[in-house]
């Protein structure tokens, strides 16, 4: 039986060659979540695929699928990213947000908000004062639509609500333990104190007031502290660490 | 008896692995090429085998350009002793200063980098042979590097990241990289963003 031609969006996270001029490559789509490609003769510079293949590339695919691989049959770039591409810096924070989307993300499995959430943070990091704090959201948002969202409120452990004071957060646990808990539950995996104005900038981004953060006079060590905290959640979430992290210098 | 790669024997076994280990080779491929040695006549099995070992007993990578040298324990291998160092075109792979090579475009020396900077593979700046290269320049024979890595996305990261590094610590020496558009017989209608802005970029005059 004749398999009909898919189309699908999304975007392209890695590529590897293969063989003398074909390319596989990772897309993180819309319906089907992450995908599995090869373009045969992409590495040809003749090839009307070549330049659309590559990673950081948003784009529009006409495919077959198959059962391991799906073939590639025409290739459309909607965004390229270019503001990125011509910043090594960026470049890395991007490769960092495709691999943490690519960890949150399965087969066969709807995936629309992450590739929203990704194309809109790489739509705007080049314009952001704090890129680090467009990323501390990020992470903080796909941690929650992934059904690991952090505790910011109450204490993990008894319910009871924080009061304003420095708390220790568990990285496994994926929240803060109010004093009196963490005394009998420090053993617990790995603790890190969290400053109040740490605590403080998470419940507003959990609020969903990016707009108070403008008053918060934010720097990017108190953001970068922040970071820390949610990076090792995510690390205790996924099981590994993610490669890229050793190459973000927050 | 039992069944899989655990019947067949040692020999056979270890072959398998050793082949496993070559880049785009699966476990499959690995057991076909094994039958095929195993069915190949001896002289020519041995032809391959003394063909590797002579390559990893005479070759090595040159001290200065990292081109490959038969020369292991001199700094400079022949081939980069006999070209012009005030001009260093500095590529990803071995593969790629032969092509350029083979082009007579480039009469100046290579340096080899062994890789490109991909934090999704783990692969950094400390993995490649940027350290060799710094200490080339610090020679103060070099007028120009010439940046020829790919034009891909962790290509341009190594280049920008190179010419970071350069222009930081050596003032005076000129930085350039190969020029970045359309290639021959390719169609206006199928290019990337990235191609046609660059092309648009670095337009030449028609005068």
């Amino acid at each position: 039986m004749k398999i009909a031609n898919k189309y699908s969006k999304g975007l392209i996270t890695r590529c590897t060659n293969y063989k003398e001029a074909d390319r596989i490559f990772t897309l993180i789509s819309e319906e089907e979540g992450l995908m599995k490609f090869i373009a045969r003769g992409a590495k040809k510079p003749s090839s009307k695929l070549s330049g659309h293949i590559e990673p950081l590339n948003y784009v529009n695919i006409f495919y077959k699928p198959s059962k391991s691989l799906n073939s590639v049959s025409q290739v459309q770039s909607i965004d390229s990213f270019l503001e990125i591409k011509n910043n090594y810096n960026l470049i890395i924070k991007a490769q960092y947000l495709m691999e943490l989307a690519e960890a949150m993300s399965s087969e066969k499995e709807e995936s629309s908000f992450i590739l929203k959430l990704l194309i809109g943070i790489l739509s705007g990091i080049h314009k952001s004062n704090l890129p680090d704090l467009d990323i501390l959201i990020f992470e903080f948002e796909i941690l929650k639509t992934q059904g690991f969202g952090i505790r910011l409120f109450e204490c993990v452990n008894c319910d009871q609500k924080l009061i304003k004071a420095e708390h220790y957060f568990s990285t496994n646990i994926g929240g803060f333990y109010c004093q009196k808990c963490f005394v009998t539950n420090h053993h617990q995996g790995e603790m890190i104190r969290a400053s109040i104005e740490q605590q403080s900038l998470l419940r507003t981004i959990s609020r969903k007031n990016y707009k108070d953060l403008i008053n918060y006079n934010l720097n990017t060590k108190q953001i970068v502290a922040s970071r820390k905290l949610i990076q090792k959640s995510i690390r205790d979430i996924i099981g590994v660490q993610l490669k890229t992290i050793q190459f973000d210098d927050i | 008896m039992t069944s899989g790669r655990s019947s067949l024997p040692l020999e056979v076994q270890k072959l398998i692995i050793a082949f496993s280990s070559l880049p785009g080779i699966g476990p499959k491929t690995a057991q076909r090429l094994s039958y095929f040695v195993l069915s190949q006549n001896k002289d020519d099995t041995l032809k391959l085998s003394e063909a590797l070992r002579e390559v990893k007993e005479n070759l090595d990578f040159c001290k200065t350009c990292c081109f490959i040298t038969n020369d292991k324990n001199s700094d400079y291998c022949g081939y980069c002793s006999e070209k012009d160092a005030t001009q260093i075109c500095v590529v990803e792979n071995v593969i790629d200063a032969i092509t350029i090579e083979m082009s007579s475009i480039h009469k100046g020396a290579f340096h080899v980098l062994h890789g490109a900077i991909s934090p999704m593979n783990g692969i950094g700046p400390e993995k490649l042979k940027i350290e060799e290269l710094i200490k080339r320049l610090n020679n103060g024979e070099t007028k120009e590097i010439i940046i020829a890595t790919n034009p891909t996305l962790e290509g341009e990261a190594t280049g920008m990241y190179l010419s970071k590094i350069i222009s930081d610590n050596f003032q005076n020496i000129k930085l350039t990289k190969l020029a970045r558009g359309l290639a021959s017989g390719t169609d206006l209608e199928y290019s990337d963003f990235n191609t046609l802005s660059n092309a648009f970029e670095n337009r030449t005059s028609m005068d």
